[in-house]
This record gives C-alpha cells, structure tokens and sequence, in this order.
C-alpha cells in the first residue's frame, strides 16, 4: 500500500530529526543545569551547622560521611562532573544540528550554482548549434527534407525520451533561467551594444544568477511589448453549488477529483463546506488560457510568472473575494488546494500576511506545482504531490524544503498513466487524473508523516459537504 | 547575403513546423470513435439521469470526459454510472473519464471502478475491457 510513494520532509523529515535532536539537547541542557545544582546544594553539605556539630561529636564518622558526599558532588563521576559531561554532550548536539543545517545550505548553494552555470554555457552554444544545423540542412535539401518529413516522429521520440529520463528534464529545468539568458546574450551579441540593451530591456535584472530576477527580467521585456502584463478588472460571482461528499477515508483523492472537474469550468474558483462548526477547502484551478495576453480568465500564464517572480497577483484577490463572497468566518479552519498554477496560487496566498489577517489558514495541499521557493509560516500544514515525470513542479529549480510542517510525496507514474491520446510524454504526467491517483495512495499509505497529516487535517472531511462555483469575469464597463 | 539567407531558411523552418500538427507521431486508435455529441444524446437519453453537464476535456495536460450529473432519487446510481461510463468508452481512444454525481441531498462517488477509482484509462479497461466496447456495463 502506497510502496511506490516516496516521501520527503513532514513529521518524518530531516529538519523534523534536526528539530527532534535540538529538543533533546534542550532536554540534557535542562538534566545538567539540574545535577549541577544538585551537585552545588550536595557540596554545601560540607559547611552545613548541623554537620560542624556533628563532627564534634563523632569527628571520625562525619569526616568518611563528608569524604562520601565530596566525592559525590565533585569528585570523578560525580554531580558535578556528569552535569558538565551531559552540557557537553547537549552543546554537540546544538552544534551538529546547526553544521549539518549549514552544510546542507551550502551544497544547495552549490549545486544551483552549478546548474546555473552549466545553463549558461549551454545557453551560449544553443543559437551556434541551431545556426549549425540550419546551414547542414539549407546546404542538403536532402538531410532537410528527411528531418522535416519525420518531425512528428522526432518530437514524439523527444517525448518518450524525456518521459522515459526523468532526470533530462530535471536537469534541463535546472538550468533553464541560465540557458534563456545566455541564448538571448548570445542573440544580442549580433547587434552592436545589443547585451546591454538586452540588460536595459530587462530592467536591470538581467544577467542573473538568481532565479526570481532571471524570470522577473523575462517578465519586464515580456511587459514593454504589451505581453505577460498582469492587469484587468475581474468580478467574482457565485456560479453554483451542488452537494458533495467529503470522505475522510479519501482525502486526497476527493480533493484532486475535484480539481479534476473544476479544472474544465472557465475561471471558476470552488469552496467546499463540511462539518459543524464548518470547514473550509478553497479549490483553484490550474492554467487555463496559455495566451501571452490577458483575457477573460486571469488563470493565465501571466499569473503563473507574476507568482514566480514572487509579486502578488490579481487572481490572488479574486480567490480572496470569493472566500468573502462565501462568507468564510475568520476564524474557520481553510485549506487551500490548487493543481499546477493553483498551487502557486494556494502557497502564495497562505506566504501573505496580509491575507492570513482575513482567513485562518492552517492547511495547503498541491499537486504538480512548482512552489519550492514559496515560504509559509510553520504552522501551516503543506502537502505537496509531485509526478517523477512531471516536468512542471520542477520550474521552480529547487526541491521543495524538508521542513515539519512540510510534507512532499513523489510518485514514478507508469507508462500507461504517461499516455494520453496516443503518445507517451511529459505531458500526461501532469494530469490531474494521475494525480488523484497518487492522492488515492496516499490515503491507503501507512507513512508515518501522512498518517500524521491525515490526522492534522481529517476536518476538513466529514463525510457530507456542500461545493459552491465562484465565476471570476471581466467587469462591465 | 549568405546570413541572411540562413536567417530566412530558419524562419520557413519554424513557420513550417508550427504549422504542422504533430499526429503521425502518435498511435492511431483501433476503432472509429463515436462522435461526443452521439455519446451526449445517449447519455440523455439514460433512464435515472435527471440531467448531465458533460464535456470532453483536452486542454492541457488533462485528456478525458468530464462533468456532473444529477440522477433521480428513486433510481440506482451505480447502476446508472456504470452505464454512464460504458457510453462514454465508445468515445476518444485513451480518455480519462471523471463524473461527479448527486442524487437527492447528498453526493455520490461511482465505486464501481478498480484502483483508486478515479477513472484513469488504465481502471476503465479493468472494468469495461478494451475500447470502444458496445455502451454496456459488465453484467456483475
């Protein structure tokens, strides 16, 4: 049951043995801080009034009695001594904890860097090599008619290449802002001054090699010819509301069959109401128009790059006036939950703390989203579901944190799971079928860290609950 | 005049690979589909189905038949999703299907089908055997 799950971070996590290592530390600190204080109230024994007397008395039985209570307090194997023993021990832990946080900082450091790197010098060549194979083909109409007579089957092989290979795709996404600045560096070398007005274009924020600034560069040249702009006045509407069921028995399928099925209506936000006093579970759909321009439905791909960059976008808001529009107590438990660009959504909203003034978020769940560099407070419970093969959830360039509160399951999908229409790819992988699936194993995994968020969060799923449509539209004018 | 002429054969290049689908890549389907607007009809058609809201989902990356229906109190909702999801079988090679129902009050999740029970291709052969079948559920 739930073999093929692998999962990271949670009550099972690193950082949770590092914080389970800091809390024993703390523990010995306090026993040493106590024995010490034994071992000082033991030692003044010695000048005690009671015992003066006493020696007195029977000078040769107080001595070997003072020698005994002596020894105990600070002698070899003493209070004393085993106090000190276990404060040395308590600061080897603090300090193992707080090397192997470093360490593990420092080789993500390194290995971005060195992805980052590894993108560029790819990025450098890939305009030379298309440019190659270009002059190839217009020199043999031949080779060019060849590839471009099988270019079906190519892409297709290209597919199933990157389906097959999980780790390509993983290494290409890793070095995608380095290699999209250096092709288009390369690019402007053509033109003279052309790499400083490219760094002009992207409002200073190119070359890079951070993440954020490099898709906040694509954004701004994006910007200044009218694409990518996150703008629009949207309303927010209730559309419909049907009766559900909100089984505890399957928690994360039912909130990625959901997902599943909003995913097919236009710009729809859903909430789902159970149990008295009730909870909360706020559904946003993923990508919906890949236009460069904004429309009607602000689910767009300008929303996914204005939440990459880390800025606050509108569908933001509209998700947040839906939950007004619910009449969400602000007090009421909310989980929010999103497929792809919905998650971006969910862990952005919850990061806010402006939003999380309005709404008691406690829970985010997402399924093949790259939200790794979106940090939320530790009391909010996140679980994320991630594909091998899903190319999307790895955008973001790094793997999402091992934190307590933080728990991130993984899944090799097979080859069947991979196919859609004919042709195996990348693509499928990032179904929100494939991922209610992975949901429905995650419910029937007997993981400690999942048994522990099923607990944490089993009301939000009381059997029987209402789901409501909210309709995000362009205002009237 | 030789850079430019490099330029323009790369642009014919691209123009001509975007124009074209990427179909012969793919397998093709055994079987000749029944059009989703004849499978629609018979879905309406269905006894026990109050109403439907289906439609066929291939927006990325998603591949399947999707939406809600509302059947009759007095009717057997296993038995009507069963039927429902044979119907649509006869449909698109390879689609997903995920219909959510209501009945009354309350929800109803179809249970019929094997695995997690989501409708993915995989549990849809399982239960109705290889496409495009004849638009009945297996007689258990």
């Amino acid at each position: 049951m739930g073999e093929d799950l692998q999962v990271n971070g949670g009550a099972g996590g690193v950082e949770a043995n590092y914080e389970d290592m800091l809390s024993y530390a703390v523990v010995l600190d306090e026993a040493g801080d106590s024995l010490r204080d034994k071992s000082m109230k033991l030692g003044g024994l010695v000048f005690d009034g009671d015992i003066a007397q006493a020696t007195v008395l029977c000078p040769g039985e107080v001595a070997g009695v003072l020698g005994a209570i002596e020894e105990a307090a600070t002698g070899g194997g003493g209070a004393l001594w085993v106090s000190t023993e276990v404060e040395v021990v308590s600061d080897f832990l603090r300090l193992s904890v707080s090397t192997l946080r470093t360490t593990d900082e420092m080789l993500a450091q390194a290995e971005e860097l060195a992805w980052t790197a590894a993108g560029w010098g790819a990025g450098a060549l890939l305009p030379v090599a298309a440019m190659g194979l270009v002059g190839l083909a217009a020199t043999n109409p031949a080779l060019a008619m060849l590839l471009y007579d099988n270019k079906d089957e190519l892409l297709s092989e290209l597919q199933e290449t990157l389906y097959d290979n999980p780790w390509m795709l993983e290494a290409l996404s890793r070095m995608a802002p380095g290699m999209v600045q250096s092709s288009l560096f390369s690019l402007a070398t053509i033109l003279p001054g052309g790499p400083l007005l490219l760094a002009a274009l992207s409002g200073g924020n190119w070359p890079s090699g951070d993440y954020q600034s490099s898709v906040a560069g694509l954004l701004t040249i994006a910007n200044r010819f009218g694409h990518l702009e996150d703008i629009g006045d949207f309303e927010v509407d209730k559309a419909g509301s049907q009766p559900t069921t909100v089984d505890p028995d399957h928690m994360v399928r039912t909130i990625f069959k959901q997902q599943y099925e909003l995913g097919t209506q236009e710009g729809q936000v859903q909430i789902i109401e159970s149990g008295d006093p009730p909870s909360y579970i706020v559904q946003i759909p993923g990508t919906q128009d890949w236009a460069t321009t904004r429309g009607d439905n602000p689910v767009d791909l300008t929303s996914n790059l204005q939440m990459m960059t880390g800025r606050s976008a509108i569908i933001q808001q509209l998700v947040a006036d839906a939950m007004k529009e619910a009449h969400i107590p602000p007090d009421a438990p909310v989980m929010l939950t999103g497929h792809s660009q919905g998650g971006i959504t969910a862990m952005s909203m919850a990061a806010d703390p402006d939003f999380r003034r309005q709404f008691n978020v406690t829970s985010v769940v997402t399924g093949g989203s790259p939200i790794g560099r979106i940090d939320v407070p530790d009391d909010i419970s996140v679980l994320s579901l991630e594909h091998t093969q899903d190319a999307v959830p790895m955008l973001d360039g790094v793997d999402n944190p091992d934190r307590p509160n933080w728990t991130t399951v993984r899944r090799e999908l097979s080859d069947s799971e991979g196919t859609s229409d004919g042709q195996r790819g990348p693509g499928a992988a990032h179904s929100t079928q494939n991922y209610a699936t992975t949901g429905d194993q995650i419910d029937r995994s007997d993981d400690a860290g999942l048994d522990q968020w099923r607990r944490d969060n089993e009301h939000f799923f009381s059997g029987n609950g209402t789901k409501t449509q909210y309709q995000i539209s362009p205002k009237d004018t | 005049m030789h850079a430019r002429r490099l330029v323009l054969f790369t642009i014919i290049l691209i123009v001509l690979a975007g124009c074209s689908g990427s179909e012969s890549g793919k397998e093709k389907p055994s079987y000749t589909p029944v059009p989703d607007q004849d499978l629609f009809a018979q879905i309406d058609q269905l006894p026990g189905l109050v109403s439907s809201d289906i439609t066929f989902n291939d927006s990325f990356p998603e591949y399947g038949y999707v939406g809600r229906v509302v059947i009759d109190p007095q009717a057997d909702a296993q038995k009507t999703l069963d039927t429902l999801y044979a119907i649509l079988r006869q449909g698109r090679p390879d689609a997903g299907i995920g219909i959510s129902g209501s009945q009354g009050d309350g929800g109803v999740e179809f249970e019929l089908l094997p695995g997690s029970g989501v409708g993915t291709p995989d549990q849809l052969e399982e239960r109705y055997g290889p496409q495009p079948g004849d638009g009945a559920p297996p007689a258990d």
